[in-house]
């Protein structure tokens, strides 16, 4: 792997290269910690996240509600309220195409950042009936994107060159009748056309990467696989890095190349979506999985016993290990990531036999030999 | 409650026998909300949220309504409960119709509701207790047997008994489910109404809210009326199906009829559109082209079959007649396809 | 909502590191104290309120003069400049002012706890039946409510004692009529968007009483805001008491009214300002603190009022 890491300097001053960012990673997120001052006590909230998105790559960030999945996100965007947010530590590189080099988003001016934001990276917002505003035609509102772009760009387009291309992205979308969409107010078209509009926007100005936070989950499942196709396509042609951050498990799967799992604020598991679909290794993957409803009618409805952790207390070590059934008493320490394949990595002490017997090999079936206690809850 | 098994019933059912009477039977209910305009209000339209609705519900078994948003399936439940009053048809409870159930006390004690949303379905103002306290209050029981009740009731929907004291904000989206399914319990009904219980919690949440209510149903022998619209929810937990679309029932029959051979072409559509989580399920999926287009609005139902406009396998005279239910195989397909394999 | 107040809120570090258990159970009112305590203008209008009312309750015994009150006349004092015996001066007639601004608060407080006690309950209970029922109850309510928000408060008082007589008991009758309308409002509206809530539809399936959904249900819900604009009222009322005093239609001579107060030493401005500026200043103590013990309250609650 080590000839793919990156060898350049920095050549901007807010910036610092990382030694081990990817030529053709997009965003690189490394060792993300952010932490939240409440009434009763420090909440960390974000400890140690690092993920990858690629180029043409479609990544997935999965993980139930309260998992740190949103926060990630707001980091990444630079929407996250500090106060009472905290950024502890780590770094969000972003490198835009025809950039030499990464930037840091969490050290550039809010300016340059802002700038990047409406010109390079994208988001989708999840609920398509309020991230639309009901007083402007759809048409003044994409119209509005392009021109603060422009002002930032140092571009001027005219009026007709503006309308022409947000007609033309209404059209990428596959909204029937784009010239009529574009005098439409957003009460008058229906929650698919919406979310598509949505999509045309964080289209508008050519992106690199595209976030999206759920995207589909307010529609129904019909229209929802719609929209999910539509993405999918034009991800795909526009050579495009997409973070889907959901909690939908089938969408991910449908939907992404790589998967990162979440749990507590740390990543659990990743790797190729296939491949971790298809052989969980992590027990909170596992028992995710085996939570959702299956179509061919297996039924298990053991869930996952206990709660989140309070994440001001949070328990020492592996953070899901007091609900884990196959919890160890190693398990009080952290677990360091383990390398099941070439991609698919798991921080669980379960895998983590290589690391002590020196054979460097994955066990898949090992024994909770060092059990001293119960920590199951 | 055998004292109220009335023998008179309606004449299509005049063969039905003591033991066939259904808990719950739904029969032809509609509900029309009319639209207001202008400075009057007056009625230009109405909203068919529910049309012509019918079907049963046995002792001990779990029906689901499944369906999009805008099918009906919410109203539906609210009529059986009483929250709405039906424009047509009746709701009838062991063979009796269940006329005004606004003041039908004994008809509230046997059928209960669980609703949708956590965060809005217990009073912040009042502690969990109070809340169970309110149907105790109004079924009567004894003031000297409340707090044993109010344990007892936690005990079963498997909360400590120091959540008495809590109030909502102190609770996670599944413990507010919990208490919400104790307050139902507490009038100790027959049929419990669950509208969507689980959408708005994670899937390891809804897991045990599933199994909790899988394992009530077996003690204390009660009947659900499923509302969902996550098939793959309903395929595991619904004994039978009925699929609803526009505010009809486009196909009816158990689950695991429906689920494997689908009959009906938006059934095949709804399935087929599904995410799912393993390549083993991808099998179960009807491969077809998915549907496209969205509901149409239940203000403008479109006439004929009001899925025609959808429909990949639409007929000419689908546009212009409403098919009628056929028995196809095991389940019930209101279709035009199947028109000719019931003539012949 | 209130779960992630709670979790956004400032730190206040403990003295001593409760165990976890224990910082979840710590009861409401102390996050309340804590949060309220936090905000500067609450704590400044709780504390004026505060005086003001400790003031008029003990007015006997705080006031140097007591008897000074009603009519007294001791003309060898009249239009005394504020000295370390008379602290505000002295009036007209040679009373001590600081003692009639003391007994003053008794009447403007009195006025508060009559209309407010008479509008409040009133126009909150019009506003949940016209919320919760709907139909025709809705209807007409609401119009008479309409019909009464249309007249200016100041206006309809002026009318009421002119055509009844200008005595302190129909100044607050006059104030009470025209009160309850601004509660029904308030209520209804917050009645209506909860009457969807799901917990509603729960005590209907129960099938609770409509007497049970109204006041246990729905009433303790709108309790905060109600409480909120109460306080604010209660400025209002003060102001509106002592403009009718001023005015000559309110609270008679020898009456220690503020408003009364005022337009006696009007007359006698700018030479002897005391006799006017001292009541003044105590009107405008009084509104001050319910109006920003009132925003706090309102911020504490997050309700909208209006």
């Amino acid at each position: 792997m080590s000839g793919m890491f990156s060898t350049s300097t920095s050549t901007i001053s807010t910036s610092t290269t990382p030694a081990d960012v990817q030529q053709d990673a997009v965003l690189t997120i490394q060792d993300l910690q952010v932490s939240f001052k409440g009434f009763a006590g420090t909440a960390k909230v974000l400890e140690g996240v690092s993920l990858e998105v690629h180029r043409g790559q479609r990544v997935g960030l999965v993980g139930e509600s309260g998992c740190g999945k949103s926060v990630t996100m707001k980091t990444v965007m630079g929407t996250l309220a500090t106060p009472p947010a905290q950024i502890d530590g780590g770094q969000v590189f972003y490198r835009g195409s025809g950039q030499d080099s990464a930037q840091d988003l969490l050290r550039l001016s809010t300016s340059a950042r802002n700038a990047l934001k409406g010109r390079d990276i994208s988001m989708i917002f999840q609920d398509p009936m309020t991230a639309l505003n009901p007083v402007f035609r759809i048409g003044e509102q994409l119209d509005d994107i392009i021109r603060y772009a422009d002002r930032r760009g140092g571009q001027r387009r005219n009026r007709r060159e503006r309308k022409a291309r947000v007609v033309d992205v209404l059209t990428q979308v596959r909204l029937p009748d784009p010239q009529r969409i574009y005098n439409s107010y957003p009460m008058q078209l229906s929650g698919g056309m919406r979310q598509r509009v949505l999509i045309a926007m964080a289209l508008l100005n050519e992106p690199t990467l595209l976030i999206a936070d759920e995207p589909g989950t307010a529609l129904d499942v019909t229209t929802q696989d719609e929209i999910l196709n539509l993405l999918n396509d034009l991800v795909v042609d526009k050579h495009l890095a997409l973070l889907m951050i959901t909690h939908n498990l089938g969408v991910v799967r449908e939907m992404t190349d790589v998967v990162y799992v979440m749990y507590a604020g740390r990543i659990i598991e990743s790797g190729p979506t296939a491949e971790l679909f298809a052989a969980p290794h992590h027990p909170y993957t596992k028992a995710l999985l085996a939570c959702v409803p299956k179509l061919s009618g297996e039924a298990s409805y053991e869930g996952i016993p206990g709660t989140l952790p309070d994440y001001r207390h949070p328990p020492a070590g592996c953070r899901f290990h007091p609900r884990c059934a196959r919890a160890m008493s190693i398990c009080q320490t952290r677990p360091t990531e383990v390398a099941l394949t070439a991609s698919h990595k798991t921080a669980c002490w379960l895998y983590d036999g290589g690391h002590r017997d020196g054979t460097g090999m994955p066990q898949d079936q090992p024994q909770p030999a060092h059990q001293t206690g119960s920590h199951n809850v | 409650m055998s004292e109220a098994i009335n023998p008179v019933v309606d004449m299509t059912q005049s063969v039905t026998s003591f033991a066939q009477t259904p808990l719950l039977d739904v029969h032809s209910l509609s509900k029309y909300f009319p639209i207001r305009k202008g400075l009057w209000q007056r009625v230009v339209g109405h909203v068919r949220a529910v049309d012509g609705v019918s079907f049963s519900l046995r002792e001990g078994e779990i029906f689901g309504l499944a369906g999009e948003s805008g099918s009906g399936k919410s109203t539906v439940a609210r009529m059986v409960v009483g929250l709405h009053t039906p424009t047509g048809g009746q709701v009838r409870w062991r063979g009796q119709a269940v006329t005004d159930q606004q003041h039908d006390l004994a008809f509230k004690q046997a059928v209960q509701m669980v609703f949708q949303n956590p965060g809005s379905s217990l009073n912040p103002r009042r502690s969990i207790a109070q809340t169970l306290r309110v149907p105790l209050n109004v079924h009567n029981v004894p003031r000297a047997e409340h707090k044993q009740r109010i344990l007892e009731l936690l005990d079963m929907v498997e909360l400590p008994a120091s959540f008495a004291s809590k109030y909502p904000f102190e609770l996670s989206g599944g413990q507010k489910q919990r208490v919400a399914i104790a307050r139902a319990l507490a009038v100790k009904p027959k049929l419990i109404v669950l509208d969507e219980p689980t959408s708005a919690l994670d899937v390891s949440v809804q897991a045990k809210v599933i199994e909790l209510l899988l394992r009530l149903r077996d003690e204390l022998s009660l009947s659900y009326l499923f509302i969902s619209h996550d098939l793959s929810l309903m395929r595991s937990f619904a004994d039978r199906v009925g699929v609803m679309y526009l505010g009809k029932l486009a196909e009816v029959g158990t689950t695991a009829d429906v689920f494997r051979d689908p009959k009906h072409p938006y059934t095949q559509g709804l399935l087929a559109s599904i995410p799912v989580v393993s390549a083993d399920e991808e099998a179960f999926k009807p491969n077809i082209r998915h549907l496209r287009g969205e509901i149409p609005s239940p203000a403008k139902v479109p006439r004929g079959c009001s899925f025609h406009t959808r429909c990949p396998k639409v007929l000419a005279h689908c546009r212009e007649d409403d098919p009628a239910f056929v028995e196809v195989g095991g389940q019930q397909v209101r279709c035009h396809l199947f028109r000719n394999s019931v003539s012949e | 909502m209130h779960e992630k107040r709670d979790f956004m809120s400032v730190a206040r570090p403990p003295l001593t590191l409760p165990a976890p258990e224990a910082t979840r159970e710590r009861p409401a009112w102390q996050r309340n104290w804590y949060r309220f305590s936090r905000n500067p203008s609450a704590v400044i209008g709780a504390v004026l309120v505060l005086l003001v009312v400790i003031c008029a309750l003990f007015a006997p015994v705080i006031a140097p003069f007591p008897e000074h009150a009603d009519a007294f006349v001791d003309f060898r004092n009249r239009h005394q400049p504020p000295s370390a015996a008379h602290w505000f001066g002295t009036d007209n007639v040679g009373r001590d002012v600081l003692s009639r601004v003391l007994f003053g608060y008794r009447i403007s407080l009195l006025l508060v706890l009559f209309v407010l006690g008479l509008s409040v309950p009133f126009g909150v209970v019009l506003g949940l039946l016209a919320g919760y029922a709907g139909g025709w109850l809705e209807l007409v309510i609401m119009r008479i409510t309409d019909i009464f928000l249309a007249i200016p408060p100041l206006v309809m008082a002026l009318a009421i004692t002119a055509a009844l007589s200008p005595t302190l008991i129909n100044a607050m009758i006059a104030i009470s009529v025209l009160w309850w309308n601004w509660h029904t409002r308030l209520v209804y509206g917050i009645v209506r968007s909860l009457k969807t809530e799901e917990y509603i539809d729960a005590c209907r399936v129960i099938g609770a009483s409509r007497w049970h959904i109204l006041f246990r249900e729905l009433l303790p819900n709108c309790m905060s805001a109600v409480l909120v604009k109460t306080t604010l009222d209660a400025g209002f009322v003060i102001l509106i008491g002592a403009s009718l005093s001023f005015l000559g239609i309110g609270a008679q001579p020898p009456t220690p009214d503020l408003g009364t107060m005022v337009a006696d030493g009007a007359g006698y401005l700018p030479d002897m300002w005391w006799q006017s500026m001292f009541p003044g200043l105590a009107i405008l103590v009084a509104i001050l603190g319910f109006n920003l013990l009132g925003d706090g309250l309102r911020d504490l609650y997050d309700v909208e009022v209006g």
